[in-house]
């Protein structure tokens, strides 16, 4: 049976390992992911998880020892942020392209410079393209949920590839929070065993891993990467289904709060949307028809059900967690756009990035974005720009899009 | 420990014959060069290995030239990551096999993980994760096959290739004479690590099987051990593809590239020339030093002599073979610490000014500025210069700074310097 905890995120993402039973986990610490890896090696000196753990001397080698463990045939997870995930970036490709299920914890923190230890997506959207899944969770209770799924995905045969589970950097990962604990054995039996089907450590099959591949078969396999991850929303939408039959939490692609009728949402990702769904419920006593669009997955990029979700609405603001310097937008607000582009009647988009190093969001700054998309879904023109900061220590001024307009 | 010592110092390599029966486990058909050591180097390894081998490999020149997609020449598991986390790498599949064979889930036996790196991927890119994995204890052998520069991306300096060498980041040119840094004494950095063994070998003819033996003995290690296997490379280093061995020899006989291993802790020399041969035969085989063969670059030839005899004396002094001459480790100055001026100093740039070619107290001419003294700014030759870590420090700097006494070569020149001045 289940039992209620107050946990911290990273201590509910380490719970899920524990129970996970890993073979090998190597990590560095770093801030805010550094309480995970602790936690961990209390369990393991306590011999309450038999996982071999590596101390590594940095997040490169932690993420390479993670693709030895996971070539060699075992299940393999490990945690970081921020610039440890920047210090890993060659070698997440390394784990993708090998077809490595390896699943990590990523509490998300910004990016140096300036140097800064708290929340935003910067260092998870650096690593959008390295070929993991990127699954955003809300709260402690979802990166436990979460990671135990994860597991499954990555390690589905028409998937095999690497997981990040992404909470928010101490809004996630060190507040306090009640969740429900899932027995060992129950959680265990979910996750199942994992059965390498080319494993380093078969003798009596050598395989060679990771080869020279040039011009004349790089492309197929690239193209192979592809398939997999196109696989993947189909597999993370059965996982979080199973799941949600079992324990009674069901999980998907994405989360829409109040869309069925709405005219004007937020779409966004992470702890922020806790906010948001309060700010709405006030929105709704009001009669304003305000509606939340939480997404999920960001790898594999629900564009369909983006679309879908949002095409009837009038207007649509993004919060992006981290910018994207030189683009037309936020990384989340140009998916975003491509998602909707086929669509005939789109809705009006705008983009907001907030909370970056770990700026508040505060009700009334969600309010003032809702302000605007109302003011956008009447269709009262605005000389505002499509793109811009929330709560800066400046006058609002335009960001230069990029190409003029 | 004292036991393992005296049990791995006992073990010795089969016979060739009896090696020649093994089967082999790299394949002919791959696409490394013609001479090249490390195929040969490699094949010996696997030979010598008792235990099932598990390889892991660094990006280098035998990574791609030995598993062209779709294709492959290992008959034994081989993995490659990256160029600068190979013994991150081999930590991650060591601790797989530790918790696998723990929870039943592989079979338990011995298995030797082995890693193939280059020089770059040792010395210098790899040199942390390295660092890291000896430091934790994993089981496993580090083989830096070392062709003293970065062969695969076209003959670049690495911080193994000696001084004086031509690569294509280093070129002899006008002023500047090759390289002009020694070399990293990686060996002696890894045997800093304690870890139980370490070695220097080579392919040499005499003796015949001290690779081998050094495999089988570093296998038998309990936790890291590494070895640094000298690799001539014929494109690189510029001799015929049938020369490869004769290079080796020629390293060892020489004592550029001594055979010595470290036993928990305690170095111990595997081969003494019977006569140590002048370097310069080494030097002069290898279109690499070409350059050093002109009247103006003759001394830097000199120099690596030095190098070599100091070297050479203090591994004598560390196998307990000889006492050592000379102070390993010279004191270093205090900080702020200038050398007494009596006047100002001559720099290296004025004096090439003036007269055309710059002048050291002692007469002979310095071949470019970069023999100036880096404390006093003093023309100085490199026969007189003291060079630690590749810098110049004049012979008087050299005495007043780090009690250094002057070298033979200026003996006699002292006087003249002090008339002089």
């Amino acid at each position: 049976m289940t039992r209620v905890v107050a946990l911290t995120g990273n201590q509910a993402a380490a719970e899920a390992m524990r129970q996970i039973r890993p073979e090998v986990c190597a990590a560095y610490p770093i801030t805010p992911s550094t309480q995970v890896m602790e936690t961990f090696a209390q369990f393991v000196a306590d011999g309450r998880v038999d996982t071999e753990l590596i101390p590594v001397e940095s997040e490169h080698s932690a993420m390479s020892a993670c693709v030895g463990a996971a070539a060699a045939g075992a299940r393999v997870m490990t945690a970081t942020s921020s610039q440890g995930l920047a210090l890993m970036h060659e070698v997440l490709y390394v784990a993708s392209g090998l077809r490595l299920p390896v699943v990590m914890a990523v509490a998300t923190r910004a990016l140096s410079a300036p140097i800064n230890i708290h929340g935003d997506h910067s260092d998870a959207m650096g690593s959008r393209d390295a070929g993991w899944i990127q699954l955003y969770a809300e709260d402690a209770q979802e990166v436990y949920d979460t990671l135990l799924q994860a597991v499954r995905i990555a390690e589905h045969p028409q998937v095999l590839l690497p997981v990040m589970v992404c909470f928010d950097g101490f809004t996630t990962s060190h507040t306090i929070e009640r969740l429900v604990i899932l027995e060992d054995a129950e959680a265990r039996a979910f996750v199942g065993e994992y059965q390498p089907a080319h494993p380093l450590l078969d003798l009596k099959r050598p395989v060679t891993y990771g080869p020279l591949v040039l011009p004349d078969y790089y492309t197929e396999i690239k193209r192979q990467q592809r398939e997999a991850m196109d696989h993947a929303p189909g597999v993370i939408r059965e996982v979080g289904k199973a799941f949600g039959e079992r324990f009674g939490r069901f999980y998907g692609l994405l989360e829409a709060f109040h869309l069925q009728d709405a005219e004007v949402a937020l779409l966004l990702m992470g702890s922020a949307a806790g906010t948001v769904k309060g700010v709405v419920e006030g929105l709704r006593q009001e009669g304003i028809k305000a509606g939340v669009l939480r997404l999920r997955a960001f790898r594999p990029i629900p564009a369909r059900e983006v679309a879908a979700a949002l095409a009837p609405l009038k207007a649509v603001a993004v919060l992006d967690r981290a910018d994207s310097v030189g683009s037309p937008g936020g990384p989340l607000f140009t998916d975003l756009r491509a998602a909707l582009g086929e669509l005939p009647v789109r809705p009006r988009m705008v983009d907001y990035v907030y909370g970056l190093g770990g700026r508040d969001l505060l009700p009334e700054d969600v309010r003032r974005v809702y302000s605007r998309l109302v003011r956008l879904a009447a269709g009262e023109g605005e000389d505002e720009a499509v793109c811009q900061y929330l709560t800066v220590r400046e006058a609002p001024r335009p960001l230069s899009p990029v190409g003029g307009a | 420990m004292a036991a393992q010592k005296a049990t791995i110092a006992a073990i010795r390599s089969p016979s060739v014959k009896e090696l020649s029966l093994h089967p082999d486990l790299l394949s002919g058909g791959h696409r490394l060069c013609a001479g090249c050591a490390e195929s040969i180097i490699v094949r010996q390894v696997l030979l010598a290995a008792q235990a099932p081998v598990v390889v892991i490999n660094a990006t280098s020149c035998l990574e791609v030239a030995t598993t062209i997609y779709p294709y492959t020449a290992w008959r034994v598991p081989w993995l490659h990551s990256l160029f600068e986390n190979a013994a991150a790498t081999v930590s991650g599949v060591e601790a797989a096999w530790r918790a696998l064979q723990r929870r039943g889930k592989i079979p338990e036996e011995r298995i030797a993980f082995i890693v193939f790196a280059g020089d770059g991927g040792t010395y210098d890119i790899g040199l942390q994760s390295l660092s890291g994995a000896l430091e934790r204890g994993h089981r496993f052998l580090y083989v830096c096959l070392n062709n003293e520069a970065y062969m695969n991306t076209g003959i670049q300096r690495s911080s193994a290739t000696p001084l004086g060498a031509h690569t294509t980041t280093t070129p002899a040119g006008e002023v500047i004479p090759g390289k002009l840094q020694w070399r990293k004494d990686l060996t002696g950095i890894i045997a800093a690590h304690r870890i139980p063994y370490v070695a220097q070998t080579a392919l040499t003819p005499q003796p015949l099987t001290d690779l081998t033996t050094k495999v089988r003995r570093a296998l038998e290690a309990d936790g890291p051990s590494f070895l640094n296997v000298y690799s001539p490379c014929n494109r690189g280093w510029r001799f015929e593809p049938a020369d490869t061995i004769r290079i080796s020899q020629l390293a060892v006989e020489t004592c550029y590239w001594p055979l010595f291993e470290v036993v928990e802790g305690e170095w111990r020399l595997t081969y003494t020339p019977r006569e140590k041969k002048p370097v310069a035969q080494w030097l002069e085989a290898q279109g690499r030093f070409r350059h050093l063969l002109k009247p103006e670059h003759r001394h830097v030839m000199d120099e690596i002599q030095v190098w070599v005899d100091r070297e050479w004396e203090s591994l004598l002094a560390r196998t307990g073979r000889a006492a050592a001459k000379r102070d390993e480790a010279p004191p270093r100055p205090a900080p702020g610490h200038r050398p007494e001026r009596a006047e100002p100093p001559q720099t290296a740039r004025a004096a090439q000014g003036e007269g055309g070619a710059a002048r050291c107290p002692c007469g002979a001419s310095s071949p470019g500025v970069q023999w100036g003294c880096l404390f006093c700014g003093r023309v100085c030759c490199p026969r007189c210069a003291y060079s630690p870590e590749g810098l110049t420090v004049c012979a008087r700097c050299a005495r007043d700074l780090f009690g250094i006494a002057e070298p033979p070569a200026l003996a006699s020149a002292e006087r003249r310097w002090i008339s002089r001045e």
